[in-house]
């Protein structure tokens, strides 16, 4: 006994039934005349479409908006530093300086 | 583990159109598409509904393949998920067993089965799929592998063990041993 021989057989008489054939393909045929009909009329009602020019625009304004902003923090922020008598660099400048010309002198 | 499918996606089946529709894809494959998802779900019912199923999804993905093998094969391989996924729902564990042979059937031929058939199908749904594909389709071990997703050494084990399982089945021993 051949067991591929027997399952091939066995598997020979199963067959797809031509009502249920005949259901798929209806309803195949349905589902591709009710898309085929919702592109059109989707495409009948679509809004037209933004032209790239305004988000670019938009983008743009942004950007400027963003560089002016930062521009004006960094200057406001080194003026301060310029004139202020309490800034780190001043305090800096007179502590290193006077320790030194302590020492010297007393030796 | 999908070249087979996915490097190969260069031919555009022409047949497929939005205005028109051609559905010789369904008379061509609709007894292997039926005979793989028997050979997954175990019963007629569950078969007729993976095999609408698969075919819709062709025709909502409507693949590239390259040529009428990986037609076959992408069919096959879409069947077997679809089964599987059938038989991981919730919906089909939780549901009663009935046999369906006591079921009267609406087609115009009653179903019989033979007892090979019937003992494939009462195996476990991994080994009766690669005996399916192994035995009746002729894939090599390699194919099934891609066409199941596992690993050309899974795949012979369980056609070892269906093969075992069937022989005990359907006879003893002596049963299958070709020559």
């Amino acid at each position: 006994m051949d067991m591929k021989h027997d399952i091939r057989q066995a598997f020979d008489s199963v067959h797809a039934s031509d009502a249920l054939v005949e259901k798929i393909k209806q309803e195949l045929y349905q589902k591709d005349h009710l898309s085929s009909f919702e592109e059109e009329s989707f495409e009948a009602i679509e809004a037209p479409r933004a032209s790239n020019w305004k988000a670019g625009v938009f983008v743009a304004a942004v950007l400027a908006l963003c560089i002016g902003c930062g521009g004006a923090i960094f200057s406001l922020r080194t003026q301060i530093n310029d004139f202020n008598p309490g800034s780190s660099v001043t305090v800096t400048e007179e502590v290193t300086e006077s320790p030194s010309e302590t020492d010297f002198s007393e030796s | 583990m999908l070249t087979m499918y996915k490097d190969d996606m260069v031919h555009q089946n022409t047949e497929i159109t939005m205005t028109g529709v051609s559905f010789s894809i369904v008379d061509k494959y609709k007894d292997t598409v039926y005979r793989a998802a028997l050979a997954t779900v175990g019963n007629p019912h569950d078969a007729e509904d993976i095999m609408q199923e698969v075919f819709f999804k062709y025709f909502r993905l409507q693949p590239k393949l390259k040529n009428e093998q990986h037609e076959k094969a992408w069919l096959l391989r879409v069947t077997i998920n679809e089964g599987k996924n059938l038989k991981r729902s919730v919906w089909f564990r939780n549901r009663t067993t009935v046999d369906f042979r006591t079921i009267p059937d609406s087609s115009e031929e009653p179903r019989e089965m033979s007892p090979v058939l019937e003992a494939v199908l009462s195996l476990p749904v991994k080994y009766r799929t690669v005996i399916y594909l192994y035995y009746y389709e002729e894939y090599a071990v390699r194919q099934i592998a891609e066409i199941t997703a596992q690993t050309e050494a899974a795949v012979s084990k369980q056609l070892s063990r269906g093969r075992n399982m069937l022989q005990k089945k359907l006879g003893g021993t002596n049963y299958g041993h070709e020559a």
